[in-house]
């Protein structure tokens, strides 16, 4: 008797009589309506799964929630002073993640700072922030470096131009104070200063965007920004 | 020629690069000197805090390093 070449199953030889073709169909149907009974059933938004090595034998299961972070923007900036990204903060995600990692090549310390941002402009007030630094084998803290009207995230040095930022926002597009966690890993010169921040933007405003920024020179690097799944 | 300055647009995926306006640059030249300012007044409390304390040490008889000791 012949048989398929996946799955085995039973067809009619060329040399079968035509008077047994209903039960060679009848038994080529059943076969494959066994072998397929694990996709009768399930719900709708499920999927498919294996539940063993087993060639057919799947199970019915949820869906995967999404993931824990997705991705909303992803820029580079290449010898500009500053950097904007705009809509990137909605109402879709509360909290947020910034990573942003600056590769420089031009000789001179720099600071680098953050605002917030709505409706492309900057918010230039009500940045309160207490940072910790080590440098070297120094180790301080700090309130508002820089002052209240930016918030200073850290430098990056002269002979290692180099430095890499994290950052969390609370509910930045929420019209309420925005909570502001952030380390900063960056040079004085060719020395390591990391620096180690929170606090808030204490304006009860909506922002959508924001932007980094330097004290002079220019930044050249890669910022992505992530949503926080609610 | 003005500093550039890049926006993008995480709606559209659009990036702009562009030269500062005149009220872009004149807000960063205005950043610039109140750092700058900020910085000098750092400077000198920071100065006028080291005259206080090495008058301080002077009062006491003590050297830079006995002080160290003693606070250690």
């Amino acid at each position: 008797m012949a048989t398929t070449t996946n799955f085995g199953w039973t067809t009619p030889d060329n040399t079968a009589l035509v008077k047994d073709g209903a039960l060679a169909i009848r038994t080529l149907g059943s076969a494959i309506d066994t072998s397929f009974v694990d996709l009768k059933g399930g719900t709708t938004g499920q999927i498919l799964s294996k539940a063993s090595n087993t060639d057919l034998d799947f199970t019915w299961a949820a869906a995967p929630t999404a993931s824990a972070l997705t991705l909303v923007s992803a820029t580079t900036f290449s010898g500009v002073s500053t950097h904007s990204v705009n809509n990137c903060f909605t109402s879709t995600y509360r909290y947020y993640r910034i990573i942003c990692d600056f590769t420089e090549s031009v000789t001179a310390n720099r600071n680098v700072f953050f605002r917030l941002r709505a409706s492309s402009t900057d918010s230039t007030a009500s940045y309160n922030f207490v940072d910790s630094y080590a440098y070297n084998a120094a180790i301080g803290a700090e309130t508002d470096p820089q002052g209240t009207d930016e918030l200073f995230l850290g430098a990056i040095g002269s002979s290692l131009a180099l430095g890499s930022l994290e950052m969390t926002l609370m509910n930045p597009e929420g019209a309420a104070p925005t909570g502001i966690h952030w380390s900063f890993a960056g040079y004085f010169s060719a020395s390591l200063f990391n620096y180690w921040g929170a606090g808030a933007h204490t304006a009860s405003t909506s922002y959508d965007g924001f932007t980094i920024y330097t004290s002079s020179e220019n930044i050249t690097g890669t910022i992505k920004v992530y949503g926080y799944q609610n | 020629m003005k500093p550039l300055i890049s926006i993008a647009d995480a709606a559209t995926g659009d990036v702009e690069v562009r030269e500062m306006t005149d009220d872009e640059f004149a807000a960063y030249e205005a950043d610039q000197a109140r750092r700058e300012l900020e910085e000098a007044e750092r400077q000198a409390a920071k100065q006028a805090r080291e005259v206080a304390r090495q008058a301080i040490l002077d009062r006491l008889g003590l050297t830079e390093d006995e002080a160290k000791i003693l606070l250690s």
